[in-house]
């Protein structure tokens, strides 16, 4: 194996008695699109904030590209090349699409104490938006202030947004939340795009998603990982099946399912 | 200034007749002689400033700031020391009054931007307040300072090129401060400084996560808003030629948080017209009775009540945002 964009050494994370993360060891690869899976609650969104540096782990080290930014402020590893995007939508409401992502991109251009050039005719940031914005099939809506803008839109937006700022990886916390079966298949094709470009750590409910982008999957269980494996080999694991009894076990099976559940779809 | 530069948008609307009406009448009040018209409008314009600036962490910024006044004072006992320290040269006392106002909004900054909500607002009167009783100490020989506060014991002089002694030149060198304050906020809060600064206000959290050290940012508008306030401050002390720590009191920060929510935060002009309408209210209905905030509470719960952007919500063009 070369050596790991990301790695997670024995991270554990407790909310007074409840443990939302223990001892988890995970690691992305430079072009690999990592899943995390695990019913609700399971702990997945904790496990990528505390990658992202919005939660302190108890323990465990968390290493970007070798270093170690454990101790880090979530605007440091973001320069180093972290990016995320939230299961529930997380962008500035009263900015325009364009100038969301624009705003995105600056943060990576140089810092931002720059006092007078109005920051709409900012021409580099701009045509970064709009590339990236088209590319994602938001192009025609790149003017609608995001406060008008759909559910689906907005979780397109999510994703333009962590992409302008570079990054080394991607943490997509799911990214199809609440999306219908259309938007889903495009939220696929995109994403399918970004494989190779990007390593990618995702968490996903909709096991279309997963096992369509995957080429590993990890489950997380009550905070543990309790397997990892690739896509053919998942459906096997003891387990995983015990995790996923009654409904989720046929979806582990079956192609073609329906989205996650609500509960994280408001935005 | 090219039409349409101070608002963003192009055609001339509501805003821009506000702004000329205000304009020619602050050019023509000195014309007319009235000593007591002169000195409102001054005010108006002086406290116009602070109102800006508050309105720049406010409305811009999302931080509800219960403390300007602090700023306010800064600037005016730094006039007041220094002129009785001897130095009446408005080219070295102006500055240091911005200067030790930038200074005392970094070091307080760097503690109350570490709150935010209803701790900002709390930590922020709190700091004001210490403020306030630290102004009580300031004593200046036997006779001057303390709770009584400093007069101006000599005029400002610009090395002879302004005589602040004649009201109508002091308000038309004021009037020209602010229409410079007007313009250099109006391009910092579009400038991509600004938009870090509005994203701050809508969401914090991801501009962190975009990689945005967000309280460097907000420490360094905290740190302007102080300075064009301590600069405003010490406009203050040569209009009043007097400066107490009643200048710091926390009444004082309430009222410059009225004038801005009453004209409309998160605009320029909203402040100066809240600050108008502040301002004429207290000299109108004070005359008539001692209760006149009884009559002004009132009516400002209703301004915000039904204009949700204040004054500013009711003249600016219908589906705009800015
Ligand atoms: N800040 C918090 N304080 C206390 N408990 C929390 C906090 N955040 C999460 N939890 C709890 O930790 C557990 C894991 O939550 P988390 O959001 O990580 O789950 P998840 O796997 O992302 O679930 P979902 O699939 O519903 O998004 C849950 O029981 C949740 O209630
Ligand atoms: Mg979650």
């Amino acid at each position: 194996m070369t050596e790991a964009v990301l790695k997670v050494e024995g991270l554990t994370k407790r909310f007074g008695a409840l443990i939302a993360n223990e001892d988890v060891d995970l690691d992305v690869q430079p072009g690999e699109v990592h899943a995390v899976i695990g019913p609700n609650g399971a702990g997945k969104t904790t496990f990528v904030s505390q990658l992202a540096g919005e939660l302190r782990p108890d323990h465990g080290r968390i290493l970007l590209g070798g270093r170690d930014v454990t101790a880090l402020p979530v605007h440091k590893r973001a320069r180093l090349g972290l990016a995320r995007s939230y299961q529930i939508t997380s962008v500035i409401p009263s900015f325009s699409a364009l100038e969301n992502v624009a705003f995105a991109a600056q943060a990576i251009d140089g810092n931002s104490f720059k006092f007078w050039k109005p920051a709409r005719s900012v021409d580099h940031l701009n045509e970064k938006a709009a590339a990236i914005l088209a590319e994602i099939g938001l192009g025609h809506r790149q003017d609608i202030l995001v406060k008008n803008m759909s559910h689906g839109e907005h979780r397109q937006l999510e994703i333009a947004m962590a992409l302008a700022t570079d990054p080394k990886v991607l943490l997509l916390d799911e990214p199809t939340a609440g999306m219908g079966p259309a938007a889903t298949e495009g939220m696929i094709a995109f994403l399918d795009t970004l494989k190779g470009r990007y390593a990618i750590l995702m968490i996903e409910h909709d096991m279309d998603v997963v096992f369509s982008l995957a080429d590993r999957i990890s489950a997380l269980v009550n905070g543990r990982r309790v397997a990892t494996e690739r896509p053919d080999q998942i459906r096997q694991n003891a387990e995983v099946r015990r995790a996923y009894l009654g409904d989720k076990a046929d979806k582990l099976n079956v192609s073609r399912s329906k989205a996650s559940p609500g509960g994280d779809t408001s935005c | 200034m090219p039409k349409g530069l101070l608002f963003g948008s192009r055609s001339f609307d509501l805003r821009h007749l506000t702004m000329l009406v205000l304009l020619a009448v602050m050019l023509i009040l000195p014309l007319f002689g009235d000593a007591y018209l002169l000195r409102v409008a001054t005010r108006v314009i002086v406290l116009s400033m602070v109102a800006i600036s508050l309105d720049i962490l406010l409305g811009y910024g999302g931080l509800i700031s219960f403390g300007h006044a602090m700023f306010l004072g800064s600037g005016g006992y730094v006039l007041g020391v220094l002129t009785y320290l001897g130095i009446g040269n408005g080219f070295v006392v102006y500055p240091a009054a911005i200067a030790l106002s930038v200074v005392l909004a970094c070091i307080v900054g760097m503690i109350v931007l570490r709150t935010v909500g209803v701790y900002f607002i709390m930590i922020t009167l709190a700091f004001a307040q210490m403020l306030y009783y630290l102004a009580n100490g300031i004593r200046i020989g036997e006779n001057y300072g303390g709770d009584e506060g400093l007069p101006l014991p000599s005029r400002t002089d610009f090395l002879g090129a302004l005589n602040f002694n004649d009201p109508a030149v002091f308000h038309y060198f004021t009037l020209a401060i602010l229409v410079a304050i007007l313009y250099v906020s109006y391009k910092l809060v579009n400038s991509r400084f600004g938009r870090v600064i509005k994203a701050c206000r809508d969401n914090e959290r991801r501009a962190k996560s975009l990689g945005y050290n967000t309280f460097g940012y907000r420490l360094v508008a905290f740190m302007i808003s102080g300075g064009i306030a301590g600069l405003a401050g010490a406009l203050h002390m040569n209009l009043q030629k007097f400066v107490s720590p009643d200048e710091l009191h926390w009444i004082i920060s309430g009222d410059l948080l009225i004038m801005v929510i009453v004209g409309g935060a998160n605009s320029l002009i909203g402040p100066i017209i809240g600050t108008g309408v502040f301002v004429l209210l207290e000299e109108g209905i004070s005359n008539l009775t001692e209760h006149w905030m009884a009559i002004f509470g009132p009516m400002l719960i209703l301004i915000v009540l039904f204009g949700r952007r204040g004054i500013y919500g009711l003249i600016k063009p219908k589906g705009e945002d800015g």
